[in-house]
């Protein structure tokens, strides 16, 4: 059940119908509004934090205890700061920009499975989905970075469309692989298809499915690195070259537009990589897809409710953990130059997903369908 | 003080590079419907069908790919091969 249909649920409890598309939008606000917006404003106290500890020093501490409400503090700055534009500037495009990048950021989440009872959309071609929205992120910083006529800007969006563009192909050869895997374009049947294998005719986890999976995994994690400017691959906005890169002429709200979108990026692709290679809200030993609570408040049954908020806790912890090491890279590995990122692309990227695609499709004809972990199994008489 | 526009000449292998996105961000679009079949046509020992057109197809990508790479489209510095 998505959010949309079980939002749709409250329709006539209030004396009045409403169409499903009004739902479905409200779904996509909620999702946004209350997960996708405060989660990437804290990966930027995160963010800071994490340097200031790798670096020895203390980082944001003033604003609320610890400094965790400096995200807070940061965007009302952004808010209340002038929003100018370039006097050459292309206006309508440039005003355009910053919510492009944004609309390709976001809109990925309404597809994400947070839990079985939570998604925004349960959309059949859901992967494909998040592919093509998350692509639009390119067309903005190209559209950003041409409109606001200066060439430090141009450089960046040249450079950062071209990167984007090039590890667009190892990202989506791994994402197809995963669907060869599993069988699916669909969210919740590819992490269902993760289940730790029992009745429900699930394999587990999606990086211990073959061996190959397990390197496509690594190769997803440095696409995706790329993909979202992190930094071994932050070319765009190399700020010793570039200044900012395609954002150097934003201000104001239009510049925390970028930056926020930048964050949701990586929370967008932590969570999709935790729904493909580490099955999402599923854990080792159980299934919990299998279980249903039943606890009853007055007329309630409030254990769908409970299931939801444990798949969700799991899910994000999960996530999170691949958020903190994207942050560790970024303190840890110096930047790449242009051509060693074009040849770490082309030639190593491409080929290895391209042999593990290969692989992958090999091992689910070759074994049925069949994960190690069930082939050990078998083989160990334990199912 | 901004010196003349902005919008200066670029690096043709920018423009190469888009090429060559396009052709294979297509090819793997289009092997999404085949590959998302494989696992239920391989419960049904069914499997060689689908797995054959799907190597053909990436047999044909890898040839392009090998082909780009020995014309030097995907090196971003190309001096040695210009004549």
């Amino acid at each position: 059940v998505s959010l949309s249909e079980f939002l749709s649920g409250l329709n006539g409890a209030f004396g009045f119908h409403l169409p499903l598309a009004f739902f479905a939008v409200l779904a996509a606000i909620l999702v946004i509004l209350f997960f996708a917006m405060p989660v990437a404003g804290f990966c930027t106290y995160l963010e800071r934090k994490i340097s200031a500890d790798i670096q020895e020093r203390i980082g944001p501490n003033r604003v609320g205890p610890r400094g965790l409400l400096q995200f807070l503090a940061d965007a009302i700055k952004m808010f209340l700061k002038e929003d100018t534009t370039p006097r050459g500037a292309d206006r309508w495009v440039f005003n355009l920009a910053p919510s492009l990048v944004t609309a390709g950021a976001l809109g990925a989440f309404a597809a994400l499975p947070f839990s079985r009872f939570t998604v925004g959309a349960d959309l059949d071609i859901g992967i494909f989905y998040v592919m093509a929205v998350s692509a639009l992120v390119s067309l903005g910083i190209l559209l950003g970075a041409y409109s606001s006529e200066n060439k430090w800007s141009l450089l960046g969006g040249m450079r950062g469309v071209a990167q984007i563009v090039s590890f667009e192909i190892p990202l989506g050869i791994c994402l197809l692989s995963v669907v060869t895997a599993s069988g699916s374009l669909n969210m919740i049947q590819i992490v269902d298809a993760q289940a730790w294998p029992g009745s429900s005719g699930g394999y587990f986890w999606n990086i211990v499915h073959d061996p190959f999976l397990f390197i496509n995994f690594f190769v997803y994690f440095v696409a995706a690195l790329a993909e979202c400017n992190r930094t071994p691959f932050d070319l765009p906005e190399a700020e010793s070259e570039l200044v900012a890169g395609y954002n150097t002429e934003f201000s104001g709200m239009r510049f925390g537009l970028f930056a926020l979108s930048e964050f949701a990026d990586v929370v967008l692709f932590a969570c999709v990589a935790t729904t493909i290679f580490f099955g999402g809200w599923h854990l080792p030993f159980v299934n919990l897809s299998a279980h249903t609570f039943q606890i009853n408040v007055g007329d309630w049954n409030l254990g769908p409710l409970a299931m939801a908020l444990l798949m969700s806790a799991i899910f994000l912890a999960k996530a999170s953990v691949l958020i903190l090491i994207v942050m560790w890279v970024r303190w840890t590995l110096p930047r790449l130059r242009v051509d060693q990122l074009m040849t770490l692309c082309w030639k190593y990227l491409v080929p290895i997903s391209f042999f593990n695609l290969i692989g992958t499709a090999l091992w689910t004809w070759i074994f049925h369908g069949r994960s190690l972990v069930q082939i050990l199994g078998s083989v160990l008489g334990l199912s | 003080m901004p010196q003349g526009s902005a919008h200066i000449m670029f690096n043709n292998r920018f423009y190469l590079v888009a090429i060559i996105f396009l052709v294979f961000d297509v090819e793997v679009v289009l092997l999404f419907p085949v590959l998302s079949l494989l696992r239920r046509a391989a419960t049904h020992g069914q499997g060689w069908s689908v797995f054959a057109l799907a190597a053909l197809f990436l047999l044909i990508l890898l040839a392009g790919l090998i082909y780009e790479w020995k014309r030097g489209d995907i090196d971003w510095f190309r001096e040695a091969r210009l004549r």
